[in-house]
């Protein structure tokens, strides 16, 4: 990363430091610009061109490729510091050890049993504690690992009935996203007509709809051995539990904020219906 | 006109000069005598091919080589260290793949190449061609997004840094077993449980292969089942496309 800054949004007119320009580069210029003498070897002009011998022969060409390349540069520095920034936002989620996990898939499939909801916080008031210190925190490791074996489950369930094509890989994958994007948003809904003054980041909701994948292995491995009746009744048991889970979740994120009990209440119901609408949307649905 | 016209031409003289060097020194390898026949055909060919300006911007460059070639064309690596495929250290490579009990080498660190992988890839494809099917753009698929998903996970779990091309580069010599697995199911008939479980114990030689090298590099220990299930769930969606 070059050290000079020349500002995100203006341009400067002095190269950066480390300019991608070869400093020979004015010279190179001014003997293209004269008839090439016949004597002198070609090789030295031509090695030092980014384009061929005809673009090389205005100086406006010169003026626009430097700007061009000013542009590149604090674009480059843009993206790389913001880069930083959501790779540290990120690495918040993925910082977890073998307990957090284990523990974690315990809740999801025995939520009733659990007493202690609320995430925990630092001294700081916004900071929370990552997902290895604090059982309570979400994390993107577990949904995006149960997202792939939903997949795979899946495609086993086709497989095994003899119905497979690659295809089905990234069908899955494609409706999988989309329907957990249209849940995110459907969130983000009820929690804004609950009060507007609720922000949650967006990675913890695409956590929290991403725990609704290991629910649904279940009632999946279920369905690819036995009937479908059974099946079914398995997907309404699981889908309760994980709306059970969702409700304690979201109630403790909510108390943090001034809300009315009764809305809250019919909020909290909003999130159970739909966790079990998108498990009869994302299950089997050619059993 | 003229002028240009001898400027022209005095330029193909120097091209044409070049080249004269380059064959007289390929003749003097190959012990002929350098005589003015290649040469007169050298410049009608450089007549012929620089009719504008823009056919002389590719031979620009070639210029150089031509003449940086000739003076060390002796001194030039044969291709397949060139192109670093090495074949003593792919076999060292395989044969730790297969032999997953032994410890593993520093091979796999320092010296990272795709040579194998892409013969373990094509390999797989032609295995599957044997029973009818045309998958090698879902391997290329799968190889792609399975393994730019382990790169992106793996950096973010653990404190140290990989870089995609070990980790292509491990995820594709770990592929073998799969490879394995899909030359099997060509020749033997099996009923379905069997074809399972054997799938299951390839899929699970993959992924322990691979997790050893990973934790070796990442010297994680205590993430191993962390970093052992993204690697699974890799070779499983393979399995899957081989089996089915």
């Amino acid at each position: 990363m070059s050290t000079s800054i020349t500002g995100i949004y203006g341009f400067s007119n002095n190269t950066p430091n480390n300019s991608m320009v070869s400093p020979n580069f004015e010279k190179q210029q001014e003997k293209v610009l004269n008839h090439p003498q016949p004597n002198e070897p070609k090789k030295n002009t031509f090695n030092q061109q980014p384009f061929g011998d005809t673009f090389s022969k205005s100086p406006l060409t010169m003026i626009g490729l430097k700007y061009g390349e000013n542009v590149w540069e604090t674009g480059k520095q843009f993206v790389d510091s913001h880069f930083d920034k959501s790779e540290n936002m990120l690495k918040k989620y993925f910082d977890l050890d073998s307990n957090y996990v284990i523990s974690k898939l315990k809740r999801i499939f025995f939520p009733w049993k659990i007493q202690n909801w609320k995430r925990a916080t630092t001294g700081n008031k916004n900071e929370k504690f990552s997902p290895r210190n604090d059982i309570n925190s979400p994390d993107l490791y577990i949904p995006l690992m149960s997202f792939v074996t939903y997949i795979i489950i899946i495609s086993l369930f086709y497989g095994i009935r003899s119905r497979f094509t690659p295809e089905l890989f990234s069908r899955l994958t494609i409706s999988g996203l989309v329907t957990t994007g249209f849940e995110i948003l459907i969130y983000k809904f009820l929690l804004y007509l609950l009060n507007s003054n609720i922000h949650i980041p967006l990675l913890d909701f695409l956590a929290y709809s991403g725990y609704k994948f290991v629910a649904i292995i279940l009632p999946t491995i279920v369905g690819i051995f036995f009937s479908a009746k059974l099946y079914l009744i398995i997907l309404f048991i699981t889908s309760i539990s994980l709306g059970y889970f969702m409700i304690q979740t979201f109630r403790s994120i909510v108390d943090e904020y001034q809300v009315k009990i009764r809305n809250k209440n019919y909020i909290l119901l909003g999130i159970f219906l739909l966790q079990i609408l998108s498990f009869f949307f994302m299950g089997l649905t050619n059993i | 006109m003229s002028e240009q016209t001898n400027e022209l031409i005095f330029d193909f003289n120097e091209q044409s000069q070049s080249e004269q060097t380059i064959n007289q020194e390929t003749d003097l390898n190959n012990n002929n005598n350098g005589n003015s026949q290649p040469n007169q055909t050298d410049f009608y060919q450089s007549v012929y091919t620089t009719d504008s300006i823009y056919s002389e911007m590719p031979r620009s460059p070639s210029f150089n080589q031509i003449s940086s070639m000739g003076n060390n064309f002796e001194n030039e690596p044969p291709l397949l260290e060139e192109l670093e495929i090495n074949f003593d250290h792919i076999k060292s490579k395989m044969l730790s793949v297969l032999n997953p009990f032994k410890p593993v080498d520093t091979i796999f660190i320092n010296d990272s190449d795709l040579a194998g992988p892409l013969i373990f890839c094509l390999l797989l494809g032609f295995f599957l061609l044997f029973r009818g099917k045309i998958n090698f753009g879902y391997i290329y698929g799968l190889c792609v997004t399975g393994c730019s998903l382990i790169y992106f996970v793996l950096n973010l779990m653990s404190q140290s840094n990989i870089d995609l091309y070990k980790t292509v580069s491990v995820s594709g010599y770990c592929l073998l077993p799969i490879v394995f697995l899909s030359f099997i199911k060509i020749f033997f008939f099996f009923i379905p449980a069997v074809l399972y479980c054997f799938a299951i114990i390839c899929v699970i030689w993959a992924t322990y292969s691979a997790t050893n090298i990973f934790v070796k590099i990442l010297q994680s220990n205590q993430q191993k089942f962390l970093i052992a299930y993204p690697v699974f769930l890799f070779y499983a969606c393979f399995a899957v496309l081989t089996i089915f």
